[in-house]
């Protein structure tokens, strides 16, 4: 019969081996949300990554640009922009000047009853007001000689010369101006635009007269800065056409100061519409450049999940540690440390770069690769005589580019004692007294740097022995710099830091690599580099150009 | 392979490895989800909805304590999450129901039957009784991983043996009624 069962150990004793296979579609959806999720962990990081190196090269080359480019250039953006501040100023002068200029021109002898000023506005009106007297003369050219005999009755201001000069020689420079800015074309547009504007307003005959009453003002406001005065230049070449063609009416009409005025006013905003659809334009340009550029980045991705699907297999991926001998030398013949070492021998030191880099595979060619390496460079400057001087301020003969670390000795109770150094090549051994103890020694530059390289490899051959070609860059950041001298006794003293050296510098890589391939996961490497120094110091005396040869080995480990 | 190489490479996320590591366990855990779920459709779900978690959490999974524990751990958690959060009508009072007799006839019970009765059961109850008597959580456990207090958890265990213990003689009632 059956005995009576705690309800638990029923269920306990009935679950106790059960399992139950579940249906094959389970592992079929997992799988496909697997690979759904590594897709798109991979994809993103791989297009970061490309940013990655991107953003890196960008902030780089920046870097590298900011330090070595010193030359003025990719200004004509700037101007343009200035002269777009400066049209708009002037507008609202000459809009100011207008009424004055009316008043002077009302009355008929301009020039004699005008201010001498050295003001700006009074040169303006004067000039306008000799221009209206030569207008009424209806000739052009004598118009030049009549500008040219207002500045002796208006005085010696130099500015006025200037500006007549300026307005008598229009065509030359006009010529000049075309070398000069870029920002010419900008005003000439303006200067047309004006044209159009006031031909559409329908007044033709009007509004060329009152192209010349903005357009003289607008002379004189331009005449000082230089910059300028190739927008005069466009202004009075059109201005000249408008003479000729309004000469006549131009005494009547230039009273019409309500016309003018409003005319002018035209004239501002459609320099500032100008301005507009300037920016406009580049504004549309610039989102037409960035829906491209976003295009080109879906379809790298487009393309970078094409290439993982195709070949997912391939290790692109690799980190290796790398160890190097390191020898660094200079090609010239200077010094770093000081002109009276120019001529001395030098010896390069051996030493030692290590570190890690990782590289990444764009294709079966071409790959890239980054990293960071400890370096420790090294190198003597041979025959160098010490001798002690005491109490004796040494600062006459300590070396021009170090900062001298005062080497008291402790024990020493005499007063401070200082190693005077000097190159023993132009020294005659019996030129130093006999009580100096002196002794020959070289000194030793001691640098150290963290070395962040970038590099592209280009694969000659991929076979089991693998052959690169190296090349690229390396940003090189100090981290060590100390100066010894070592005698030939044997003792080594620290003289200080040289201080011509730059906190970051750089060099050009070249190289060959040679790999074997041990495994599918791990490579041996072997590359001999030579990295060419740049900006490494930035008062060398002489020629002195360092750089230094690594042959850089280490193992690859692929993923 | 052995399974801690099998772990390894489905940390980096190798699909043969996965594979593997499913055929392995999933046997096992799809038991247990069978018994937490309502039905096996859902079971299946939380199988698979289990398997996600654990590739990928495998990373985490340090070498401490049973693998197939660690497993069974995420497989549970997954399925309370499912359940946890649906309402149970507390409508009933939480005193521990004392002195129930529940002691059934040792009968042949098939195993499909018992499951299907625990299926049967309103979430929570299902969820305290796997929890405690099958998978030997503490009421203290049970508390912390359902978000209720201790009491809740012993009143759902005792109601749901009330509960099993009817569903089971009512069956065999009809049974013998039916074999009569």
């Amino acid at each position: 019969m059956s005995d009576k069962k705690h309800i638990d150990r029923l269920f306990q004793e009935g679950f106790k081996d059960f399992e139950a296979a579940p249906s094959d579609a389970v592992w079929e959806n997992i799988e496909a949300k697997l690979n759904q999720k590594e897709k798109k962990r991979r994809v993103i990081p791989i297009w970061w990554r490309y940013a990655g190196v991107a953003a890196l090269l960008l902030l780089l080359l920046t870097v590298g640009g900011i330090y070595f480019d010193n030359t003025d250039s990719a200004q004509p953006t700037n101007k343009i922009v200035n002269t777009e501040d400066t049209t708009l100023p002037i507008n609202s002068e000459s809009e100011k000047d207008n009424p004055n200029n009316l008043d002077n021109i009302e009355k008929d002898n301009a020039i004699a009853k005008t201010d001498s000023s050295d003001d700006n506005k009074n040169e303006g009106l004067d000039n306008i007001a000799t221009q209206k007297d030569l207008l009424s003369n209806q000739i052009i050219t004598s118009k030049e000689a009549s500008v040219a005999e207002t500045p002796a009755t208006l005085g010696n201001d130099s500015k006025i010369e200037n500006s007549l000069s300026n307005s008598s020689s229009n065509k030359k420079q006009h010529a000049a101006a075309n070398k000069l800015l870029d920002t010419e074309e900008s005003s000439h547009t303006v200067a047309n635009n004006l044209k159009e504007k006031n031909n559409s307003n329908g007044m033709v005959d009007d509004s060329k007269k009152n192209a010349v009453i903005a357009d003289n003002p607008k002379e004189k406001r331009y005449v000082n800065p230089l910059q300028n005065t190739t927008a005069i230049a466009s202004n009075i070449d059109s201005e000249n056409k408008n003479h000729d063609n309004g000469i006549q009416k131009n005494k009547e009409s230039l009273i019409d100061k309500e016309q003018a005025k409003k005319i002018i006013g035209d004239a501002s905003e459609n320099n500032h519409a100008i301005a507009k659809t300037e920016a406009r334009n580049t504004d549309t340009a610039i989102s037409d450049d960035s829906k491209k550029n976003s295009l080109t980045i879906e379809e790298a991705i487009d393309k970078t999940k094409d290439i993982i699907e195709e070949d997912d297999n391939v290790n692109r991926w690799s980190i290796s540690p790398n160890a190097a001998p390191v020898y660094f030398n200079t090609l010239g013949k200077g010094s770093s440390i000081d002109p009276q070492l120019n001529s001395n021998s030098k010896s390069g030191e051996l030493n030692m770069s290590y570190g890690i880099s990782a590289s990444y595979a764009i294709n079966k060619k071409l790959s890239i690769r980054s990293g960071i390496n400890k370096v420790n460079l090294g190198y003597n400057t041979n025959n160098i005589v010490s001798f002690q001087v005491v109490g004796v301020s040494s600062s006459s003969r300590s070396f021009q580019n170090v900062n001298s670390v005062k080497t008291s000795n402790v024990s020493n109770t005499e007063a401070s004692s200082d190693n005077v150094f000097i190159s023993g090549e132009s020294l005659n051994a019996n030129e130093i007294p006999e009580a100096f103890s002196t002794s020959n020694s070289s000194i030793n530059q001691d640098l150290g740097y963290i070395e962040v390289p970038l590099e592209i490899e280009y694969a000659l051959s991929d076979k089991k022995l693998g052959v690169n070609l190296i090349g690229g860059f390396s940003s090189f950041f100090l981290s060590n710099n100390r100066i010894f001298s070592d005698s030939q006794e044997g003792g080594r003293t620290f003289l200080g830091e040289a201080n011509n050296i730059n906190k970051i510098s750089y060099s050009a890589n070249l190289g060959l690599g040679l790999n074997y391939k041990v495994s599918k996961k791990i490579d041996l490497n072997l590359e001999p580099m030579f990295k060419y120094q740049i900006n490494t110091f930035n008062n060398t005396s002489g020629d002195f150009k360092p750089y230094f040869i690594g042959v850089y080995t280490g193992f690859a480990i692929k993923f | 392979m052995s399974l801690n190489q099998l772990i390894e490479n489905c940390k980096i996320n190798d699909t043969k490895a996965q594979g593997e590591l499913y055929k392995l366990f999933s046997s096992k855990l799809f038991s247990l989800c069978l018994k937490y779920s309502r039905n096996r459709v859902e079971a299946e779900d939380n199988l698979q909805d289990a398997f996600l978690t654990i590739f990928k959490k495998i990373e985490q999974y340090k070498n401490k304590g049973s693998f197939e524990g660690w497993l069974k751990r995420i497989t549970i958690n997954t399925v309370l999450q499912r359940y946890r959060n649906e309402k149970v009508f507390d409508i009933i009072n939480e005193n521990i129901i004392e002195d129930v007799e529940l002691e059934v006839d040792e009968d042949t019970v098939s195993i499909d039957y018992l499951l299907k009765i625990i299926q049967e059961l309103p979430d929570r109850y299902r969820l305290v009784f796997n929890l405690y008597v099958l998978d030997g959580y503490s009421h203290k456990d049970i508390a912390d991983m359902l978000d209720i207090n201790i009491g809740t958890s012993k009143s759902n265990l005792a109601r749901a043996r009330i509960s099993l213990k009817e569903t089971i003689e009512n069956y065999k009632t009809m049974q013998s009624l039916q074999s009569l």
